[in-house]
């Protein structure tokens, strides 16, 4: 078994809703407003409800296998094969999902930041950064996580306020947006993105007990559903819904707008680095992610090579969309709307092949007293 | 399985030294030799050792051989062999006289000057050709008639006696007559000694001629002899096995600030006692040792010599701290320290007296952590004063020092401090199982034990906490640190640390929560502007002009009109030389360092700008960028700013501020990654834990509780919550 350190709660939130909030700085929000138009903050919070459906859902199999992890578990009631399967749909997730951020990322920097660079240039220097801190182990990217949390926090929520000039509340109307229908079906579609509090369940070892388990993957939905809500919100009621769906990234446009004099304007400076450093970890959890769960299906010791093997992999996948529409509306909005059902599935068919061992394992307990 | 857990046993658990009370004289320093640097190739130097030992040795047992062959009355007489012997009587005595002359060196304080030096080497090796020569006639002479022993032997005795008369002569007025007497004991004791192998001669009958002429078997013989006392670890009854276990250890022929005095206890007992010259105090051996020990009215009471030592020791010397030891390994090593050791005929111990008295430096204010409030005192190089220093602050019962030896070859020591009671145990005994497993020669002081001891040597930030102030090593035992005073250098380190320490300064408890919290975020402000902003210039100029104020934007672009060079090479070039200002002005000794410093940084500034080098901006930005840099306390943490600087410049000229923050995660990473002694570097923001919320804000004095990070067994700083009960 790879040692993955022990940490508590605290660094744990703050990796999973960096991870999460990560998605914000991209194209999803204007792809929301394409489903939904000015309700995508509302939207989102449906998401959240579901995704807190689904995480009730894997607490109750946690439960059910107290001190061991969601792969481990996999294994247990479904069996190796079957169980291997589950997991290695998971490791897909984590890849596929993991390349389509950093795609995303490379192209948001190549249309605002660094046009003539070539996307392979943006992409190794990420990577690397990526490799570095993969291999310094998952302990110090809970800690980084906890340790950045208060300053990409702070960064966001200055960004938001001070693009407040911006705002105009008329922008939200109509309010439920192209209906109360779609945004209900599209949220609970589009709940993949809260659906890494999962990985609460992925590294239960090195969290304290289901207590800690429970309030770390409540907990970080919770967040993260503020954070993107508001996110969105800010960004609908700075741009109209049908100008909104054009810009690639919404909250960067946001903050270019800003503006108090000659001297105080542009803080894209500022948004740069959150969304940056935000990014890199993001991508560095799931690359993680990842080569953890390849090394605990194939009960391999040493993490680093699978790391080194995965960040080459997640460049393949990351250069292979032609453009950003494809990255944009292909991987990314199919993953958003599908990848939940990955984690839904087996987690409701280990929860029932669970139950009945668990019947099972009773009813002769039972005859046994009777007689 | 055994073998798996002693090897587990081995490595990972720490090994309390076998004698707990060796390391109670150790608790100062010494200073170096006065050797003069006249040092020769250890392998010629044993060879040469080897070699007159030997001889010496067979020489002795050629005359102990003779005056056997004397007394078993076999009486023949030959002219010829008489000359031939006294051929060798001579080289014997040839021998004796260096043996003398090098003894008296070995007395002298001084050292040899270069010429004498040269000269004692030509001679030497003169000697050795001859004597070599001479040997091979004499083994000759020796195979041919061993009846010439007989007469060697009378007259080797009649020159033995002669001989040491005539040194008595010739030698100091003052030790010329303790010589000739002991010269006569010596004779008396050779004699009692013929004797006895007289009788053992007899017993074994004719063998012993025969055992002792083959030349080969008696060296053999010899060299066995030289390698047994080199190999005696205690203490030997006979002064003569003592002395030269001594002389073998110190190499005594050549090490001129070894020495060893000779003398009488109470007229009767033989003893000598051994000190390094220079590390102790004269007095206190001239009137508290030797004079007592030479006074036979003192002994009256002495029963029996098996108890003299302790006699000595109880009723004798008038020295504060004694103690009786048996193994040479401790001897040596408190000789080495400065500590004096008398060996007293028959007795099985020696005894170990405090006399230290050597030159150091006395207490400075420190140089790299100045304050206007507080206290002044700064380390120095001495450990037992570093340690006093601390102690007189830290008034505790609790305080424990536990000196520990260091470096194998240099016999350093290091003192582990903590507060028994209020540390964590398991981070004291981590300490001293890494102190005790370092395997080295040398360890030249703290700097050099913090790189043994850390955690990750390849990270390029401390591991450990710093200071040359005893006020702030105080505190940090306080807070529940354990404090390493190594030997020889003015600082101590600190374990385990935290980042955040280090840009605390021992200021800051002296002064308001409100100044001091301004401060600290002042320093990290300036750390933060030391890493970034020259990394920040060249991203702004060469990938986000959009994102600088067009006033500004206007301004940069005017300064740099005439630069020819990219920004990137502009700004390397600037913050090279600002280094190179900086280094020689740390090299250039005293006042001018800082005045060349200061002049050289306007002139070269300045000229640059006229010559249209580099733009006026850049030189702001490298000046604040340095200003920054000194704002850092901790001078190492300065240090790893430096390097990690020019990173991110590379990085920003590489990528804009897409390199910075790449760079930034890489730093934060690698700070998180990093441990001191278990404890992680970042605590307690990384992870977060209770107590000490002052990282960037020094919260009043009121209910303080110690770092829960540091697990100690006392959390609390007062005992019912408010410090202040007055207002109650």
């Amino acid at each position: 078994m790879i040692k993955e350190g022990k940490f508590g709660p605290q660094e744990a939130i703050s990796l999973i809703t960096i991870t999460i909030v990560a998605r914000v700085f991209f194209t999803s929000p204007s792809v929301i407003t394409r489903f939904v138009g000015s309700a995508g903050w509302l939207m989102t919070l449906i998401s959240a409800a579901t995704a807190l459906v689904i995480f009730s859902l894997v607490y109750l199999l946690l439960r059910k296998w107290p001190g061991k992890n969601l792969i481990d578990i996999y294994e247990l009631s479904a069996g190796r094969f079957i169980g291997s399967i589950f997991s290695l749909a998971l490791f897909a997730g984590f890849l596929i999902d993991g390349s389509a951020l950093l795609r995303e990322f490379t192209e948001v920097m190549k249309v605002y930041v660094l046009p003539v660079s070539p996307p392979s240039y943006i992409m190794g220097l990420f990577l690397i950064g990526v490799l570095i801190v993969s291999i310094y182990g998952l302990e110090t990217q809970a800690r980084l996580a906890r340790v950045l949390a208060p300053v990409l926090f702070i960064g966001l929520v200055a960004v938001l306020i001070l693009a407040g000039q911006n705002y105009s509340i008329h922008r939200l109307s109509p309010f439920f947006g192209y209906g109360l229908d779609k945004i209900i079906i599209r949220g609970i579609r589009r709940n993949s993105v809260y659906g890494y509090s999962i990985i609460a369940a992925i590294i239960a070892g090195s969290l304290q007990g289901l207590e800690h388990i429970k309030k770390v993957g409540y907990a970080s939905i919770i967040i993260s559903a503020i954070l993107i809500s508001g996110c969105v919100l800010c960004f609908s009621l700075t741009f109209p819904y049908y100008t909104a769906q054009e810009i690639t990234s919404p909250l960067y446009e946001m903050v270019s707008l800003i503006d108090y004099g000659r001297f105080f304007q542009r803080l894209d400076t500022i948004f740069l680095f959150t969304w940056n450093i935000a990014t890199l970890l993001a991508v560095t959890v799931e690359v993680y992610m990842a080569a953890s769960i390849y090394c605990k299906v194939f009960r391999i010791q040493d993490i680093r090579p699978i790391i080194a093997s995965m960040c080459v992999l997640t460049f393949t996948i990351a250069i292979t969309p032609s453009d950003l529409e494809e990255v944009a509306l292909g991987y990314v909005n199919r993953l958003r709307e599908y990848l939940w059902l990955g984690v839904l599935i087996p987690v409701i068919i280990t929860l029932l092949l669970s139950t009945i061992k668990d019947r099972k394992k009773r009813k002769p307990a039972k005859t046994k007293k009777s007689r | 399985m055994n073998n798996v857990m002693n090897i587990l046993k081995k490595y990972l658990v720490y090994h309390e030294p076998k004698r707990k009370d060796e390391f109670e004289l150790l608790e100062t320093e010494y200073e170096g030799t006065d050797r003069d640097g006249f040092e020769e190739d250890l392998k010629q130097s044993q060879e040469q050792n080897k070699e007159q030992n030997h001889e010496q040795n067979q020489g002795k047992k050629q005359g102990q051989n003779q005056k056997q062959g004397g007394t078993q009355g076999q009486t023949h007489q030959d002219e010829e062999n008489g000359e031939e012997n006294g051929k060798s009587n001579k080289e014997n005595d040839k021998e004796k006289k260096q043996h003398n002359e090098n003894s008296k060196n070995m007395k002298t304080k001084t050292p040899l000057k270069i010429e004498e030096w040269n000269e004692a080497k030509k001679e030497a090796k003169k000697d050795k050709k001859e004597k070599s020569d001479k040997n091979d006639e004499s083994d000759k002479a020796e195979k041919t008639d061993e009846k010439k022993d007989e007469k060697n032997d009378d007259k080797n005795d009649d020159k033995h006696t002669d001989k040491n008369a005539d040194k008595n002569a010739d030698g100091n007025a003052e030790s010329g007559k303790k010589k000739n007497e002991k010269n006569k004991k010596d004779d008396k004791k050779d004699c009692s000694n013929e004797e006895k192998g007289d009788e053992k001669d007899l017993s074994s009958g004719k063998n012993s001629g025969g055992k002792n002429s083959g030349k080969g078997s008696s060296k053999k013989e010899d060299v066995a002899k030289d390698e047994d006392i080199v190999n005696i670890k205690e203490v030997n009854e006979k002064l003569e096995v003592n002395l030269k276990k001594i002389q073998e250890e110190f190499v005594t022929h050549k090490n001129s600030d070894i020495v060893i005095r000779q003398f009488m206890v109470a007229k009767k007992h033989k003893a000598f006692i051994v000190f390094i010259d220079g590390m102790v105090d004269r007095e206190t051996i001239n009137n508290y040792i030797l004079r007592q020990l030479m006074m036979p009215n003192l002994f009256e009471n002495a029963d029996t010599q098996n108890d003299l030592i302790e006699y000595i020791e109880e009723n004798v010397l008038a020295v504060h701290d004694t103690k009786r030891e048996n193994h040479f390994e401790m001897i040596i090593r408190q000789i080495l320290n400065g500590l004096t050791v008398l060996f007293v005929d028959g007795c099985d111990r020696a005894l170990i007296f405090e006399t230290r008295g050597y030159e150091k430096r006395s207490v400075e204010k420190p140089v790299t952590e100045n304050v206007i409030k507080g206290s002044q005192e700064g380390f120095n190089e001495n450990l037992r004063t570093n340690i006093t220093l601390i102690r007189r602050i830290v008034k505790n019962n609790r305080l424990v020092t536990e000196i520990v030896p260091v470096g194998r070859e240099n016999n350093s020591h290091c003192g582990i401090l903590y507060i028994e009671g209020l540390t964590n145990p398991k981070v004291v005994n981590e300490v001293k199982k890494r102190i005790a497993s370092l395997d080295i020669d040398f360890v030249s002081g703290e700097g050099m034990l913090e790189q043994l001891i850390e955690d990750r040597p390849f990270m390029i930030f401390p591991q450990v906490l710093r200071t040359e102030r005893p006020d702030r090593a105080a505190s940090f035992l306080m807070s529940g640190k354990v404090v390493i005073v190594a030997d020889g250098t003015p600082f101590i380190i600190a374990v385990p640390m935290s980042f955040f320490h280090m840009i605390q300064s021992s200021e800051d408890a002296n002064m308001k929560w409100q100044f001091a919290t301004v401060l600290r975020n002042i320093r990290a402000i300036g750390l933060l502007i030391s890493v970034t902003l020259p990394s920040f210039y060249i991203a702004l100029t060469l990938y986000h002009q959009e994102m600088i104020p067009t006033d500004l934007l206007i301004a940069i672009a005017q300064s740099r009109e005439n630069v020819p060079f990219p920004v990137l090479i502009e700004t390397v070039l600037m913050e090279l030389s600002f280094e190179l200002i900086r280094e020689a002005g740390v090299r250039v000794p005293g006042i001018i360092g800082t005045t060349l410093g200061i002049i050289g940084a306007l002139i070269l500034g300045q000229a640059a700008v006229a010559a249209g080098i580099v733009s006026p901006i850049l030189i702001i930005v490298v000046a604040v960028t340095g200003l920054g840099n000194y704002t850092a306390p901790d001078f190492a943490l300065g240090f790893s700013i430096r390097i990690l600087r020019f990173a991110l410049i590379v990085l920003a000229g590489l990528a804009g501020f897409y390199g910075i923050s790449l760079g930034l995660f890489l730093i934060i990473g690698s700070l998180c990654n990093i441990k001191s002694f278990g404890v992680p570097l970042l605590s307690p923001v990384g992870p977060k834990t209770k107590g000490n919320m002052g990282v960037f804000f020094r919260i009043p004095y009121g209910n303080e509780e110690r770092s829960d990070y540091l697990n100690t067994l006392k959390r609390n700083t007062t005992s019912n919550g408010d410090p202040r009960k007055w207002v109650k």
